[in-house]
């Protein structure tokens, strides 16, 4: 079914296609929209789900652990602020191996406060432990949420799902949605995992020096294992969609000098420049990954092998050499630069695209830079 | 050479009916010894007052003290005086 | 007693099943008996399913590879008991109504006074505002002790902790305690009492009763703490009794708005008695006896106990 729907109201549909077990949720822009349109489906007997208005994201979270660990197909949604203020959960939920489903519109976490988008509120999250997913617009905000339960419960490893606060979850664009008989479907009946309601079990014990390394040492593996696992209920979707997706998305790189790595909506502009470039002959490539925890290094190596790279960060990792992203791609390629731009909602459209593309094409640029600062503000 | 080779689940979470044993009766420096069976069936709620479950009653009359699991505390010797006496170990 | 010893009896072997021995809480500590006796005293056809919170019943009782609960427990973080089982109690809701679930079961947080005054008010405020079905029963020793007694809100007035010493220049916690109850009853929950183990006949009442209601419900157990407050550990039956029977800690239940007083001593004990039991006051009687202290205590004990008997 085509559906003109903007990122908040598709995860909140995806949702009450699938009707879960419980939601427990605490409202902070720029989600709002998910968990009042979601209210509104329970409220009209849409869906028969079990939904735990919060007193803050801290106990969201901690009863989306509770509900998972009795064995209840659960999803929250936040952003910001609250995903900071849940962390420390946040790192219990992943710990404990828990099944859940997190949509976080990406905000960046202030002071000073923001509102709008960039990713310093997933990327407090990257050493955690879940799974972490950007998506670039609304088609696979809706894809992924869907996606993203049947990864849980497989793995048994939470998973966050990424979309640009006020670009993908307040923009609206015509996607094409499954129907409630074809979501279903693919989603599946819930899978049996240990919960505290069919057998007796003690979750969340201590476990000092003599085991603790050896549990985390498990949690590690599995997730860096968990990419089979997302690729193949990828591929699982695409019989029903016939959409595919990998773990990353990339244009133009097999011949490519020059590429261009970004995340998000800002991938849009970005391809769509090296699109332009190449009908003048060009040799300019882009990249963006789709998965980041767990990172495909191995994947991505290969492909950017003796390429110059200009990664884009949209967050700032102070004190480092460069950018988050830019840490992780830094030993790629063949040469590297970073640039940081878009913090707190600062545009990076087509006309940014063109014009940063353009700089890197033409002459020397430095190392690390921020792209985009107002030259009529003295800071 | 490993002798037995343990396994600890996702998070180290725990299964009542796997939960390894620990046995608290080393830590006492005192011993409970029971003097008058008789006054002991009168008091059964000293079963519940015991932190470890250690003073065993059966169909109401008391049966023995586990010594395996007893801290040697004394809240039993103290709240039925003369009847439970606490001995040096 | 008037719980009868069969019954006693009962109570205990589902205590120990719920809670079996081999935890490492210090010798002398009342924490099993009240878990324990709250797990005895679930319904037969139900299960009790238990959270509890960072503090000295979680550390002691499950460290991989032992558990002394022989029933479902969970514990999340230091200040979530609350709003974990919440999120149990609802999965609970959602998968009954989908048929996957015949059994029943009683939902049971149990945490210290520093996860449940302190850094868990707000969970706690936020589960009983949402009414969930859950019993919150609250071992209070006055003070965070699992980390080695440092104080609390519910740390009672002048008490030396390890936080609010009594030095030279101060006489220990210059604050009064928080009244939980009180916070708790602005809830508009259908029961909350106060109880002590060593009454046990009206502690098993007051857990009968509650488990009886459906909705949110509240017990504020005291818990002396032989280690934290430095009295050898037979004493803790003698200490808790003297709590009460000095008005310090009185008996009350609070059910649905009405106050109750259970126990009204016919002659109570002045409050020095229960001062002179532990350590915690220990700087009121040496190296000088403080009497204006001890008399302030003993006014704001007073006055308080006639408080609650016109509410």
């Amino acid at each position: 079914m085509r559906a003109l729907i903007n990122g908040n109201y598709a995860v909140s549909y995806a949702m009450m296609q699938i009707n879960p077990d419980v939601c427990a949720s605490y409202p902070i822009t720029p989600q709002t929209q998910i968990i009042e349109t979601f209210s509104k489906y329970v409220a009209d007997g849409k869906v028969t789900t079990e939904n735990i208005l919060a007193e803050s994201e801290h106990s969201a979270m901690s009863a989306c652990i509770g509900a998972s660990a009795a064995g209840a197909r659960v999803f929250t949604a936040t952003a910001s602020q609250g995903l900071a203020y849940m962390i420390e959960v946040i790192y219990i939920a992943a710990g404990l191996r828990l099944p859940m489903t997190m949509v976080v519109g990406n905000r960046g976490i202030g002071a000073p406060l923001l509102l709008h988008c960039d990713y310093s509120d997933s990327f407090l999250a990257r050493d955690s432990g879940w799974i972490q997913i950007y998506c670039k617009d609304v088609q696979e905000v809706y894809d992924t949420t869907l996606m993203a339960v049947k990864i849980t419960e497989e793995t048994k490893i939470p998973v966050m799902v990424m979309m640009d606060g006020f670009y993908t979850t307040h923009g609206e664009q015509v996607i094409d949605t499954l129907s409630t008989k074809q979501a279903v479907n693919f989603v599946g009946k819930k899978p049996k995992w240990p919960n505290m309601l069919d057998s007796k079990i003690t979750f969340g014990n201590v476990s000092l020096t003599d085991s603790n390394i050896e549990v985390r040492e498990r949690q590690w593996r599995d997730l860096a294992n968990s990419s089979k696992s997302i690729l193949g209920i990828q591929k699982g979707f695409e019989k029903f969609s016939k959409r595919n997706y990998g773990l990353y998305e990339s244009y133009g790189l097999k011949d490519a000098n020059t590429v261009f790595v970004t995340m998000g909506s800002s991938y849009q502009a970005i391809e769509l420049t090296c699109q332009e470039l190449r009908k003048k002959g060009k040799k300019v490539g882009c990249l963006r990954p789709r998965v980041y925890r767990p990172f495909p290094y191995n994947e991505l190596r290969a492909e950017l092998k003796g390429k110059k790279i200009i990664v884009l960060d949209r967050a700032i990792s102070h004190g480092a050499e460069f950018g988050p992203m830019g840490l992780e791609f830094q030993g790629m390629g063949r040469e590297f630069y970073n640039v940081v731009y878009g913090i707190g909602g600062r545009d990076f459209g087509l006309e940014e695209a063109k014009d940063l593309v353009g700089k890197f094409l033409k002459g020397k640029q430095k190392k690390f830079q921020f792209y985009g600062l107002r030259k009529d503000l003295k800071n | 050479m490993v002798k037995e080779i343990k396994k600890v689940d996702l998070g180290a979470r725990i299964l009542a009916s796997e939960s390894e044993e620990y046995q608290t009766g080393s830590w006492r420096k005192e011993i409970p010894v029971v003097k008058d069976k008789e006054e002991m069936n009168k008091h059964v709620e000293i079963a519940l007052y015991c932190p470890e479950a250690a003073i065993v009653y059966v169909g109401g009359k008391y049966s023995h003290i586990d010594y395996k699991f007893c801290k040697g505390c004394g809240i039993c010797a103290n709240y039925l005086k003369k009847v439970i006496e606490m001995k040096r170990v | 007693m008037d719980v009868k010893g069969n019954e006693l009896q009962k109570i205990w072997e589902k205590g120990k099943e719920g809670f079996g021995p081999g935890h490492r809480t210090c010798s002398g500590c009342f924490i099993p008996t009240i878990v324990r006796t709250v797990l005895g005293n679930v319904p037969d056809d139900c299960e009790p399913v238990v959270s509890i919170a960072t503090g000295c019943l979680e550390v002691t009782s499950t460290i991989w590879p032992h558990t002394s609960f022989g029933v479902s427990c969970i514990h999340n973080a230091f200040e979530n008991s609350a709003s974990t089982l919440a999120g149990v109690e609802r999965a609970y809701a959602a998968r009954k109504k989908r048929g996957e679930l015949k059994k029943k079961y009683k939902f049971i947080v149990f945490a210290g006074d520093g996860g449940t005054v302190d850094i868990g008010l707000q969970a706690l405020s936020g589960m009983l505002e949402r009414g969930h079905d859950i019993l919150y029963v609250l071992y209070d020793n006055a003070a965070y002790s699992n980390t080695g007694m440092q104080r609390s809100g519910s740390t009672p007035y002048l008490a030396s902790t390890t936080t609010t010493p009594a030095g030279l220049e101060s006489t220990g916690k210059a604050q009064k305690r928080k009244d939980i109850m009180s916070i708790v009853a602005a809830h508009n929950i259908p029961y909350a009492a106060q109880a002590n183990p060593a009454y046990l006949d009206d502690f098993i009442y007051k857990i009968k009763k509650a488990l009886s209601y459906e909705g949110p419900k509240f017990l504020s157990v005291l818990m002396p703490c032989n280690y934290g407050w430095k009295f050898p550990s037979s004493k803790t039956y003698d200490v808790a009794r003297l709590a009460t029977e000095t008005n310090f800690w009185p008996l009350y239940e609070i059910e649905g708005g009405k106050y109750k007083i259970n126990y009204n001593p016919k002659k109570a004990l002045p409050v020095e008695e229960y001062l002179k039991s532990h350590k915690l006051y220990a700087h009121l009687f040496k190296p000088e006896l403080r009497k204006n202290l001890i008399a302030k205590v003993q006014e704001e004990v007073d006055k308080e106990f006639k408080v609650l008997g016109k509410k």
